[in-house]
Protein backbone atom coordinates (compact mmCIF):
# COMPACT_ATOMS: atom_id res chain seq x y z
CA UNK A 1 0.00 0.00 0.00
CA UNK A 2 1.35 3.84 -0.93
CA UNK A 3 1.09 5.78 2.17
CA UNK A 4 -0.43 8.51 -0.42
CA UNK A 5 -3.41 6.26 -0.05
CA UNK A 6 -3.64 6.09 3.80
CA UNK A 7 -3.98 9.84 3.97
CA UNK A 8 -6.93 10.35 1.35
CA UNK A 9 -10.12 12.07 2.54
CA UNK A 10 -12.41 8.86 2.60
CA UNK A 11 -9.80 7.60 5.31
CA UNK A 12 -9.16 10.68 7.02
CA UNK A 13 -11.89 9.35 10.74
CA UNK A 14 -8.52 6.62 10.76
CA UNK A 15 -6.34 9.01 12.39
CA UNK A 16 -8.91 10.47 14.80
CA UNK A 17 -7.54 9.24 18.53
CA UNK A 18 -10.45 6.70 18.76
CA UNK A 19 -9.87 5.37 15.03
CA UNK A 20 -7.87 2.50 15.21
CA UNK A 21 -8.64 0.56 18.90
CA UNK A 22 -10.36 -2.59 17.21
CA UNK A 23 -9.60 -4.14 14.02
CA UNK A 24 -13.14 -3.85 13.27
CA UNK A 25 -12.91 0.04 13.98
CA UNK A 26 -9.65 -0.10 11.53
CA UNK A 27 -11.77 -1.62 8.71
CA UNK A 28 -14.77 0.87 9.08
CA UNK A 29 -12.20 3.31 8.91
CA UNK A 30 -11.09 2.35 5.94
CA UNK A 31 -14.74 1.48 3.92
CA UNK A 32 -15.54 -1.83 4.97
CA UNK A 33 -18.42 -2.71 6.11
CA UNK A 34 -20.31 -5.33 8.45
CA UNK A 35 -20.94 -6.95 5.59
CA UNK A 36 -17.66 -7.22 3.97
CA UNK A 37 -15.19 -7.08 6.92
CA UNK A 38 -14.63 -10.86 6.90
CA UNK A 39 -13.42 -11.09 3.59
CA UNK A 40 -10.17 -11.83 2.44
CA UNK A 41 -9.16 -8.28 1.05
CA UNK A 42 -10.51 -6.78 4.21
CA UNK A 43 -8.08 -8.66 5.99
CA UNK A 44 -5.33 -8.25 3.26
CA UNK A 45 -6.04 -4.39 3.14
CA UNK A 46 -6.56 -3.99 7.08
CA UNK A 47 -3.01 -5.68 7.47
CA UNK A 48 -1.31 -3.42 4.84
CA UNK A 49 -3.25 -0.10 6.88
CA UNK A 50 -1.70 -1.58 10.11
CA UNK A 51 1.62 -1.89 8.42
CA UNK A 52 1.93 1.21 7.04
CA UNK A 53 0.68 2.80 10.46
CA UNK A 54 3.45 0.95 12.23
CA UNK A 55 5.79 1.66 10.00
CA UNK A 56 4.82 5.35 10.78
CA UNK A 57 5.52 4.88 13.94
CA UNK A 58 2.10 6.11 14.73
CA UNK A 59 0.69 3.85 16.82
CA UNK A 60 1.15 0.23 19.02
CA UNK A 61 -0.74 -2.62 20.43
CA UNK A 62 -2.29 -1.70 23.37
CA UNK A 63 -3.78 -5.14 24.33
CA UNK A 64 -3.56 -8.30 22.62
CA UNK A 65 -7.18 -9.06 23.58
CA UNK A 66 -7.39 -13.20 24.53
CA UNK A 67 -3.97 -13.54 23.35
CA UNK A 68 -2.87 -11.07 26.39
CA UNK A 69 -1.43 -13.41 29.15
CA UNK A 70 0.94 -14.46 26.49
CA UNK A 71 2.07 -12.09 24.21
CA UNK A 72 1.65 -8.60 26.99
CA UNK A 73 5.36 -9.20 28.11
CA UNK A 74 7.40 -9.62 24.84
CA UNK A 75 8.54 -7.31 22.56
CA UNK A 76 8.29 -7.33 19.04
CA UNK A 77 9.47 -5.41 15.90
CA UNK A 78 7.09 -4.17 13.38
CA UNK A 79 6.93 -7.14 11.09
CA UNK A 80 7.11 -9.14 14.05
CA UNK A 81 3.96 -7.63 14.74
CA UNK A 82 2.42 -7.61 11.26
CA UNK A 83 2.99 -11.81 11.62
CA UNK A 84 1.77 -12.18 14.96
CA UNK A 85 -1.87 -10.41 13.84
CA UNK A 86 -1.78 -12.25 10.67
CA UNK A 87 -1.49 -15.66 12.06
CA UNK A 88 -4.48 -14.49 15.11
CA UNK A 89 -6.78 -12.89 12.29
CA UNK A 90 -8.52 -15.96 10.58
CA UNK A 91 -10.54 -14.79 6.98
CA UNK A 92 -13.86 -15.30 8.23
CA UNK A 93 -13.87 -13.71 11.58
CA UNK A 94 -16.33 -10.20 11.38
CA UNK A 95 -18.37 -8.35 14.77
CA UNK A 96 -17.72 -9.89 17.75
CA UNK A 97 -14.67 -11.71 16.62
CA UNK A 98 -12.72 -8.89 16.68
CA UNK A 99 -13.38 -7.80 20.25
CA UNK A 100 -11.68 -10.57 21.38
CA UNK A 101 -8.42 -9.65 19.21
CA UNK A 102 -5.49 -6.90 19.53
CA UNK A 103 -6.28 -3.17 19.95
CA UNK A 104 -4.92 -0.56 19.27
CA UNK A 105 -3.37 2.62 20.73
CA UNK A 106 -1.63 5.98 18.69
CA UNK A 107 1.62 6.86 20.75
CA UNK A 108 1.74 9.36 23.44
CA UNK A 109 3.60 11.55 21.12
CA UNK A 110 1.08 11.94 18.37
CA UNK A 111 -1.53 11.95 20.81
CA UNK A 112 0.03 15.33 22.89
CA UNK A 113 1.19 16.62 19.54
CA UNK A 114 -2.35 17.03 18.68
CA UNK A 115 -3.52 18.40 21.82
CA UNK A 116 -0.90 21.05 21.84
CA UNK A 117 -2.73 21.90 18.20
CA UNK A 118 -5.70 22.14 20.09
CA UNK A 119 -7.44 19.09 19.67
CA UNK A 120 -10.30 18.71 22.39
CA UNK A 121 -12.53 15.71 23.43
CA UNK A 122 -15.69 17.75 21.75
CA UNK A 123 -13.45 18.71 18.50
CA UNK A 124 -14.76 17.78 15.32
CA UNK A 125 -12.17 16.11 14.10
CA UNK A 126 -12.76 16.54 10.26
CA UNK A 127 -12.74 20.70 10.58
CA UNK A 128 -9.51 19.89 12.77
CA UNK A 129 -7.71 18.79 10.35
CA UNK A 130 -9.15 20.83 7.65
CA UNK A 131 -8.29 24.05 9.44
CA UNK A 132 -5.68 23.30 11.95
CA UNK A 133 -3.71 20.39 10.30
CA UNK A 134 -3.73 20.79 6.84
CA UNK A 135 -1.70 18.41 5.27
CA UNK A 136 -2.04 15.57 7.82
CA UNK A 137 0.99 13.41 6.30
CA UNK A 138 3.29 16.13 5.91
CA UNK A 139 2.02 17.10 9.61
CA UNK A 140 3.09 13.64 11.31
CA UNK A 141 6.28 13.93 9.32
CA UNK A 142 7.41 17.44 11.11
CA UNK A 143 5.64 15.98 14.38
CA UNK A 144 7.67 12.96 14.83
CA UNK A 145 9.70 12.39 17.32
CA UNK A 146 13.53 12.50 15.33
CA UNK A 147 14.84 9.56 17.32
CA UNK A 148 13.27 7.32 16.13
CA UNK A 149 13.01 4.69 13.55
CA UNK A 150 9.85 4.42 11.99
CA UNK A 151 10.89 2.14 9.30
CA UNK A 152 11.92 -1.05 11.26
CA UNK B 1 -45.44 -24.89 19.07
CA UNK B 2 -47.34 -22.34 21.27
CA UNK B 3 -48.02 -25.28 23.48
CA UNK B 4 -44.61 -26.45 24.11
CA UNK B 5 -44.10 -22.90 24.65
CA UNK B 6 -46.92 -22.22 27.29
CA UNK B 7 -46.05 -25.40 28.89
CA UNK B 8 -43.24 -23.73 31.89
CA UNK B 9 -46.17 -20.67 32.30
CA UNK B 10 -49.13 -23.74 32.25
CA UNK B 11 -46.63 -25.12 34.95
CA UNK B 12 -46.47 -21.30 37.00
CA UNK B 13 -42.77 -21.26 36.76
CA UNK B 14 -43.10 -18.35 35.01
CA UNK B 15 -46.01 -15.76 33.65
CA UNK B 16 -45.28 -15.66 29.88
CA UNK B 17 -43.77 -17.62 27.54
CA UNK B 18 -40.55 -15.23 26.68
CA UNK B 19 -39.26 -15.57 30.41
CA UNK B 20 -38.33 -19.12 30.47
CA UNK B 21 -35.07 -19.67 30.06
CA UNK B 22 -34.30 -22.65 28.02
CA UNK B 23 -37.42 -21.84 25.73
CA UNK B 24 -37.06 -21.24 21.91
CA UNK B 25 -39.70 -18.13 22.22
CA UNK B 26 -37.13 -16.31 23.14
CA UNK B 27 -35.31 -16.19 20.45
CA UNK B 28 -38.39 -16.24 18.38
CA UNK B 29 -39.79 -13.11 20.04
CA UNK B 30 -36.07 -11.78 18.97
CA UNK B 31 -36.56 -12.93 15.25
CA UNK B 32 -37.04 -9.11 14.35
CA UNK B 33 -34.72 -6.48 16.51
CA UNK B 34 -37.07 -3.30 15.74
CA UNK B 35 -37.67 -3.36 19.13
CA UNK B 36 -33.93 -2.94 19.54
CA UNK B 37 -33.22 -0.44 16.98
CA UNK B 38 -36.22 1.83 18.10
CA UNK B 39 -34.32 1.39 21.81
CA UNK B 40 -31.38 2.56 20.28
CA UNK B 41 -32.34 4.93 18.12
CA UNK B 42 -35.02 6.41 20.17
CA UNK B 43 -34.23 5.84 23.50
CA UNK B 44 -30.50 6.07 24.05
CA UNK B 45 -30.55 9.78 22.40
CA UNK B 46 -33.13 10.44 24.39
CA UNK B 47 -31.45 9.71 27.61
CA UNK B 48 -27.84 11.06 26.97
CA UNK B 49 -29.04 13.15 24.23
CA UNK B 50 -30.30 16.16 26.31
CA UNK B 51 -26.83 15.90 28.53
CA UNK B 52 -24.27 14.73 26.00
CA UNK B 53 -21.80 16.55 23.51
CA UNK B 54 -21.29 15.51 19.96
CA UNK B 55 -17.25 14.66 19.98
CA UNK B 56 -14.36 14.12 17.40
CA UNK B 57 -16.88 12.50 15.45
CA UNK B 58 -20.37 11.49 15.07
CA UNK B 59 -19.75 8.28 15.83
CA UNK B 60 -19.21 9.46 19.39
CA UNK B 61 -21.07 11.32 22.29
CA UNK B 62 -19.33 12.34 25.34
CA UNK B 63 -21.48 12.50 28.73
CA UNK B 64 -20.34 14.61 31.34
CA UNK B 65 -21.64 13.39 34.86
CA UNK B 66 -20.93 12.55 38.13
CA UNK B 67 -20.26 8.91 38.93
CA UNK B 68 -19.32 8.43 35.41
CA UNK B 69 -18.80 4.89 35.65
CA UNK B 70 -21.79 4.23 38.07
CA UNK B 71 -23.99 5.96 35.65
CA UNK B 72 -22.57 3.99 32.49
CA UNK B 73 -23.05 0.53 34.34
CA UNK B 74 -27.10 1.66 34.52
CA UNK B 75 -27.41 3.21 31.64
CA UNK B 76 -25.64 -0.61 30.13
CA UNK B 77 -28.22 -2.30 32.38
CA UNK B 78 -30.90 -0.52 31.51
CA UNK B 79 -30.39 -0.99 27.38
CA UNK B 80 -29.76 -4.64 28.18
CA UNK B 81 -32.28 -5.83 30.30
CA UNK B 82 -33.66 -8.00 27.18
CA UNK B 83 -29.88 -9.12 25.96
CA UNK B 84 -30.01 -13.39 25.09
CA UNK B 85 -28.20 -15.43 27.53
CA UNK B 86 -25.47 -14.36 30.27
CA UNK B 87 -23.25 -11.30 29.71
CA UNK B 88 -19.85 -12.40 28.04
CA UNK B 89 -16.91 -11.14 29.50
CA UNK B 90 -14.12 -10.41 26.94
CA UNK B 91 -11.27 -10.15 29.14
CA UNK B 92 -9.44 -6.70 29.97
CA UNK B 93 -12.95 -4.91 31.72
CA UNK B 94 -14.82 -5.36 28.81
CA UNK B 95 -18.22 -7.16 29.35
CA UNK B 96 -20.58 -7.64 26.00
CA UNK B 97 -24.36 -7.67 26.14
CA UNK B 98 -25.48 -9.97 22.82
CA UNK B 99 -28.67 -8.06 21.46
CA UNK B 100 -29.41 -11.13 18.95
CA UNK B 101 -29.43 -11.08 15.22
CA UNK B 102 -25.31 -10.47 15.48
CA UNK B 103 -26.33 -7.15 17.45
CA UNK B 104 -24.35 -6.46 20.50
CA UNK B 105 -23.85 -3.73 22.98
CA UNK B 106 -20.34 -3.01 25.06
CA UNK B 107 -19.17 -1.99 28.44
CA UNK B 108 -15.27 -0.97 28.55
CA UNK B 109 -14.13 0.36 31.66
CA UNK B 110 -11.07 2.73 30.75
CA UNK B 111 -8.33 -0.13 30.68
CA UNK B 112 -10.21 -1.39 27.55
CA UNK B 113 -10.43 2.31 25.96
CA UNK B 114 -7.17 3.69 24.22
CA UNK B 115 -8.93 7.51 25.33
CA UNK B 116 -9.18 7.38 28.93
CA UNK B 117 -12.52 7.64 29.55
CA UNK B 118 -13.97 6.41 32.81
CA UNK B 119 -16.75 3.99 31.11
CA UNK B 120 -18.18 3.66 27.05
CA UNK B 121 -20.56 2.27 25.95
CA UNK B 122 -20.52 0.75 22.66
CA UNK B 123 -23.10 0.15 20.40
CA UNK B 124 -22.75 -2.04 17.64
CA UNK B 125 -25.87 -2.58 15.46
CA UNK B 126 -24.00 -2.85 12.29
CA UNK B 127 -25.52 -6.25 11.71
CA UNK B 128 -29.21 -4.98 12.32
CA UNK B 129 -27.80 -2.09 9.03
CA UNK B 130 -29.19 0.86 10.64
CA UNK B 131 -25.88 2.43 11.65
CA UNK B 132 -22.67 1.65 9.41
CA UNK B 133 -20.41 2.11 12.39
CA UNK B 134 -20.07 0.89 15.69
CA UNK B 135 -21.53 4.17 18.19
CA UNK B 136 -19.62 4.82 21.33
CA UNK B 137 -20.99 7.23 24.26
CA UNK B 138 -18.32 7.89 26.39
CA UNK B 139 -18.80 8.86 29.96
CA UNK B 140 -16.69 11.54 32.28
CA UNK B 141 -16.85 13.82 35.05
CA UNK B 142 -17.75 17.17 34.76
Amino acid sequence: MKTIELFKEDFIELFMPDGIEYISTILANIGYTYKNESSSSAKKHGLEVIEKLLELDLIEVFYWGKYDDKLKDLTFSNSEIINKIDSLWAVGMHGPDFYRMPMFKYKNWYLDALKKEGLTQTTNWKTFVKEKIGDLEKWIEENRPKNTNHNN
Amino acid sequence: MDYIHDNPVAAGFITQATQWKYSSARNIARVDPAIEIFRMKVVLPTVVGTRSRRATSNTIRIVKTNSPITKARELFNSLTKHKIGNLIDDGNGVLRANMGNGNYINYRQSSASTSNFPATISLDFRAAGIWTKVRNVKFIAP
